[in-house]
């Protein structure tokens, strides 16, 4: 039901003494942000509220703070268990082939932003990235255009994909996805802390199929929006284990981003089912704190989402946050 | 992040400590620990009230999930817990000092909400000049709202007077306590009410 603003004027003293229900405060707190006036005749309330809690509330002693924070630390929450490498990359590559299935040819023919290419080509680019990756990890001989960048790679392998209907090019990428997936672990297949090379980064290879497990979701939600489907979130342990490897990274990435700068170190607090808190750098300093939805700072991470335009708390240096999150956009490649 | 309103903070605090943020139990500790600490040495005194607003806090470090901000703010939240906490040790105390208890036992069954001792602690309160010179049914109506954790719906029921009646009394309440705080706070010294 509507409010008058005479009805939001009276309410204001309940809701500055935090004495409303949330419905009502959400209401008051709508029309505060139309009313300027009101606003401020708000905040004057919220003030006489607050004075009057400190004038009145002795603080409790200064070593029971320490006492709290202590025994909070020695009980940290638990947090969701981070998916495995090999499983996390089979549920995403399950879950393109599941929306793949789905799709009619004159889908595969929508265009695919932020790319060039139709959702067919997009997937014709999995594919040849899944024949580069197979070269690389030594289950089948070295991609002949594996010097080339990540988007340019098999320029000629995606124009042929593209003379066949799209459901033969989604068969054939899943079909070498779950040709790695197989191989990887088990005998004679690559170890996953095997180091490997993928365009030119050294990684171990189950930093490989994290990387690449971003790169299957982000497409697959590249699909579902040039197809006008809703997208989709990865569970919570998959979103732990990308966003674990995400974070783990800043560190190191960080010179490439800000060459001039010393990182000294930060706190990542990502929020949401699958989220985590992560101290970078030097235990002893912390010049920022980051703190953000889990899948927000993913989709930051995969470049679907701008640094301007993520929803972070940021507290502390303001230009070390913003050369972290550039980089944990250095890995989408 | 929009979270300069109380109730979004709220919410954005309580998510990154269910992430593990200790920063932000140490936030949510600074901004509301005093009214937990004193809704606890309402019914056990200072000593006991430092275990109980440790406890509280540790709970919402551990049970972050228990809190829901749809249902109300985190510090209305935070002293349920305080009170139900302290009510609790009383409890156990009378079971095992029955006889030395008695007085508290006989306090703290009155107390099962704690809108009388709220206002015993409020009017014990030295500062509270400006509150007492408020009109009764408006002092009232804010210590039953601040100091009880009440809703403007519970002050109501409490004071059987009309929920209109209640919220007029909190915004002229309130209003004239801003006045009268922003003027010693500018050194300019209060209106009189009277």
């Amino acid at each position: 039901m509507e409010l008058t603003p005479r009805e939001i004027d009276q309410l204001l003293g309940a809701w500055a003494l935090g004495a409303v229900d949330a419905d009502v405060a959400e209401r008051v707190e709508q029309a505060l942000a139309a009313d300027p006036a009101l606003a401020r005749t708000a905040a004057e309330l919220r003030r006489a509220a607050t004075a009057l809690g400190e004038a009145v509330e002795p603080a409790p002693p200064d070593e029971l703070r320490s006492s709290v924070l202590a025994q909070a630390r020695q009980h940290p929450p638990t947090s969701v268990a981070a998916t495995d490498p090999i499983a996390l990359f089979a549920t995403q590559v399950s879950a393109l082939r599941q929306l793949l299935d789905e799709l009619t040819e004159a889908e595969y023919r929508a265009p695919a932003a932020p790319y060039r290419w139709t959702v067919h080509g997009l997937i014709a680019h999995l594919l040849v990235i899944e024949r580069y990756a197979a070269g690389q990890l030594g289950l089948a001989e070295p991609h002949p255009d594996g010097s080339a960048g990540h988007l340019e790679i098999g320029a000629a392998e995606i124009a042929e994909q593209l003379r066949h209907p799209g459901s033969r090019t989604a068969a054939d990428w899943h079909a070498a996805a779950t040709s790695a997936i197989e191989k990887i672990g088990a005998d004679g297949g690559p170890a996953l802390d095997d180091q490997v090379q993928f365009h030119n980064w050294p990684l171990s290879v189950a930093s490989l199929l994290i990387a690449r497990s971003f790169e299957v979701w982000t497409h697959a939600d590249d699909v579902r929006r040039a197809t006008g489907r809703p997208m989709v979130a990865p569970g919570a342990a998959d979103l732990r284990a990308m966003s674990q490897f995400s974070v783990a990274t800043l560190p190191l990435v960080f010179p490439l981003v800000a060459p001039d700068a010393t990182f000294g170190g930060a706190r990542v607090v990502l929020t949401g089912q699958g989220g985590g808190t992560a101290d970078l750098g030097d235990p002893d300093r912390r010049d920022v704190l980051i703190a953000a939805d889990v899948v927000d700072y993913c989709r930051l991470a995969a470049r679907r989402i701008d640094i301007d335009d993520l929803d972070a708390t940021i507290e502390g240096d303001r230009a070390t946050a913003e050369r972290l999150l550039a980089a944990a956009r250095v890995f989408a490649l | 992040m929009a979270v300069n309103e109380p109730r979004a903070w709220d919410r954005s605090m309580v998510d990154r400590i269910r992430a593990g943020d200790d920063c932000a139990l140490a936030a949510v500790y600074d901004r509301y620990s005093a009214v937990v600490h004193r809704i606890a040495a309402q019914c056990l005194g200072a000593d006991r009230a430092n275990d109980v607003t440790q406890d509280v806090f540790v709970h919402l470090w551990r049970h972050p999930d228990a809190y829901h901000p749809d249902q109300g703010g985190l510090r209305a939240y935070l002293a349920v817990i305080a009170r139900r906490r302290a009510i609790d040790t009383v409890r156990s105390l009378q079971r095992r000092e029955a006889r030395e208890r008695r007085a508290s036992r006989a306090e703290c069954r009155r107390d099962d909400s704690v809108e009388d001792d709220a206002l015993a602690a409020v009017s014990a309160e030295r500062v509270h000049a400006a509150v007492l010179r408020l009109p009764a049914a408006q002092r009232t109506a804010i210590e039953l709202a601040y100091f009880g954790g009440m809703s403007f719906r519970d002050v109501a029921k409490a004071t059987h007077t009309a929920e209109g009646t209640t919220k007029s009394r909190l915004r002229l309440g309130l209003g004239r306590l801003a006045r009268e705080l922003a003027g010693q706070l500018d050194g300019e010294g209060g209106e009189p009410w009277n």
